[in-house]
């Protein structure tokens, strides 16, 4: 007896569409959500606690009660908060990241998934190519574009793959601080256009266009119109009447029957005072929780026959870890640059996304969200103006409308030491081993992201401006956070990837991974949009399959 | 329950419009003044210790330095012995470590400066008002 047909685990980004294509396609299907369906005022508009500065707090999950560890420069093992830097969250409620994300919406280059072709392997790094093709993905780019919605101007962008139609919505109009670095680049011969969003620049959907407001990025939209899974495809999946939203949820372990192969998962409800736990059958398994927490499942669910975590017979699964560096500037101009128009990011380029003399791939640059005062304060002031005094209070009168800031995802070169593996000696308020991060990615990413800084450092040049700073890469980082991916690749060879090209677990005729986990490099661009395709490509598959 | 006596109060006033200097926008006390009472009573509990010691250095420092608490001075007198605690000129006369706990009372007043008034700090918005921030939705 089975009770759904699909269980899906975490309703994020990859979670919100692959629930929404089963049940449209008339399959029955749990939805189990760990966080909360937040309403905006739950989410708030707190400038000290949220997804874009956490200082005593977030907004969009996890709470208190789920720590994570690493060791520290002195070698102790450390329990980190989910509102600390080294906890490398993203969210947790339904819509996952989307729900309070920047909603840019980038597809990944041609190049982006032959990296390993392109470039050759640096030694030490497990760079390699997708089993996939940027054609293999294109219609399903198109399709995420059009189901949840994006803006953008569709022939701007010289540098961009093959694309079979254009954006849903026209871009949005450009910014005073656009249109000063529109003039910079063009001195330079750079080609710029329009950050692609996942907000509606006019009613779509029927929902209104975007009220450009100062509080995108980390905060829920005012008006409704910026693009998550929690008010696009969780809401189609829902009104299929095959869909059930179990939130307040966590899965605890993806089980397996006599032979090992997966037929549900286990899962304690939190939303009564005493946790229960629920065990689930299903036909199939989809697991959308995150590129960490994804690792973490699979390692937590080990058995006889999986003895070691299941799908990790290769002790694949956490390894490659990937975010993205961010090298950037800022400078200052004589006149004002800040109009008040959010989101913010309003010109972009892919000039340096590949073929840069030297280095391996490059990445996208954009300009900067609207910064919140209390951001502008710790994250964009000179080094050399003092922290406190009469000086401090001058240049945050005069420049916090007049600073400009370049930066942008560098693709990462990964390694297999850049790592989730799970901490037995710690627990969460679930009871469950956490999560615990170690290495690094390549050390060919921070020779990217120098050439990528200095590219900043030209742009914002060009512009004319006062005062210019910004350090150069120096360091080699753990890297995932809001952009975590690679932790499950996808591959041919299942010596060295976790999944086959449809997101299926090699060992498991019916378990699935369908988030940023599968990607086996993370592109010179925010990961979201390729994160939603994979996930449409996948899951139409799984459909196909077992219908 | 008091965290701090009525001099203690005094002190942490005119340290805190040291680091943020009234003109004609407020400064760090009376705009950021109440957001630290409140951490200090919550979230920053564990920092209570530390301001206890700044008032205290900056008693014994002003009274060594001019004969009067650090409340009774000037501006520039202010300025001069934050700069000079924090620089290393002056040494703490007792145990601790200035620059550490300057750094935290320059972040938690800018925190209360700038953040959003249900925070407790930045009433009306007016340091919003002052850099040029609106909020239009
Ligand atoms: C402030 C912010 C800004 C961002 N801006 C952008 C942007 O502009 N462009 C872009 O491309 N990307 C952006 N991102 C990143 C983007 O949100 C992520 O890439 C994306 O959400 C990842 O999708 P996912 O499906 O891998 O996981 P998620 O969206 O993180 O979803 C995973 C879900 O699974 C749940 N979960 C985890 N474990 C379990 C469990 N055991 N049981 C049940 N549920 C579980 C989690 O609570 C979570 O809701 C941003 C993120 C944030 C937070």
């Amino acid at each position: 007896m089975i009770d759904y047909d699909v269980v899906v685990v975490g309703a994020g980004a990859g979670g919100g569409v692959a629930a929404c294509v089963l049940a449209e396609a008339g399959l029955s299907v749990l939805l189990i959500e760990r966080g909360r369906n937040l309403s905006n005022e739950d989410v708030g508009r707190d400038h000290l606690r949220n997804q874009r500065i956490s200082l005593y707090g977030n907004n969009a999950g996890p709470d208190d009660g789920n720590p994570r560890t690493r060791y520290n420069s002195r070698g102790e093992l450390v329990a980190i908060k989910p509102w600390e830097g080294d906890y490398h969250n993203n969210a947790s409620c339904v819509g996952g990241g989307t729900r309070v994300y920047g909603a840019q919406a980038w597809r990944f280059m041609a190049q982006d998934f032959r990296m390993a072709s392109t470039y050759g392997i640096p030694e030490g790094s497990s760079l390699a190519d997708w089993p996939i093709t940027y054609e293999d993905l294109e219609p399903f780019y198109t399709q995420a574009e059009n189901e949840l919605g994006v803006c953008g101007n569709g022939t701007a962008n010289i540098y961009q793959s093959n694309r079979t139609s254009d954006y849903p919505m026209p871009a949005m109009d450009p910014t005073l601080c656009s249109e000063k670095l529109r003039k910079g680049a063009d001195q330079l011969g750079w080609n710029t256009f329009p950050v692609p969003l996942l907000i509606n620049s006019k009613t779509y959907q029927s929902r209104p266009g975007c009220v450009k407001c100062q509080h995108c990025v980390g905060f829920a939209c005012p008006s409704n119109s910026k693009n998550g899974t929690h008010n696009t495809v969780i809401p189609r999946a829902l009104a299929t009447g095959l869909c059930t939203l179990q939130t307040d949820s966590m899965v605890v372990r993806i089980e397996v029957d006599s032979r090992g192969q997966t037929n549900g998962v286990t899962y304690l409800s939190n939303m009564h005072e005493n946790m229960t736990a629920v065990r689930v059958k299903s036909r199939a398994v989809v697991v959308c929780a995150g590129a960490i927490e994804t690792a973490r499942l699979l390692l937590n669910s080990s058995s006889t026959h999986h003895p070691n975590g299941i799908g990790n017979d290769n002790d694949f699964v956490g390894r490659n870890l990937q975010g993205h560096y961010y090298p950037g500037s800022m400078g200052v101009t004589e006149e004002p640059v800040y109009d008040g128009i959010g989101p913010g990011p309003s010109i972009a380029t892919c000039q340096f996304n590949h073929g840069n003399e030297g280095v391996i791939g490059g990445g996208m640059l954009a300009n900067e969200f609207i910064r919140l005062p209390i951001i502008h304060w710790y994250r964009a002031m000179p080094p050399d103006v003092p922290r406190w005094g009469k000086e401090n209070k001058e240049w945050m009168k005069r420049y916090f409308t007049r600073t400009l800031h370049i930066t942008g995802p560098v693709q990462e070169i990964p390694s297999p030491e850049g790592r989730v593996t799970v901490n037995t000696s710690v627990r969460d308020v679930y009871g469950l081993p956490v999560v615990h991060l170690s290495g690094t990615t390549h050390k060919e990413t921070v020779r990217t992201a120098k050439f990528m800084w200095e590219r900043s450092q030209e742009w914002l040049k060009a512009c004319g401006v006062e005062k210019l700073w910004g350090d150069p890469p120096n360091y080699l980082g753990l890297s995932g956070g809001q952009h975590q991916a690679g932790t499950c690749r996808m591959g041919n060879d299942p010596k060295t990837s976790v999944t086959d090209k449809w997101g299926r677990v090699h060992s498991q005729s019916n378990l699935y991974i369908m988030d940023g986990s599968v990607h086996v490099t993370n592109g010179g661009f925010n990961p979201v949009l390729t994160i939603l395709a994979l996930s449409y490509r996948n899951s139409r598959a799984l459909v196909d399959k077992i219908k | 329950m008091m965290l701090f006596n009525e001099q203690e109060l005094r002190t942490l006033a005119a340290f805190m419009d040291t680091l943020i200097p009234p003109d004609e926008y407020p400064g760090g006390w009376d705009d950021a003044g109440n957001y630290l009472l409140n951490q200090i009573a919550s979230n920053l509990k564990d920092e209570m210790p530390i301001y206890k010691e700044a008032v205290k250095v900056l008693k014994i420092v002003s009274n060594a330095e001019y004969q009067m608490d650090y409340y009774e001075l000037n501006e520039q007198q202010r300025y001069r012995i934050i700069k000079e605690l924090e620089n290393g000129t002056i040494a703490s006369p007792i145990s601790g470590s200035p620059p550490a706990w300057i750094t935290h009372a320059v972040r938690h007043t800018a925190e209360g400066y700038y953040a959003n008034p249900e925070n407790g700090g930045n009433p009306e918005t007016l340091s919003w008002k002052m850099i040029g921030f609106e909020v239009t939705a």
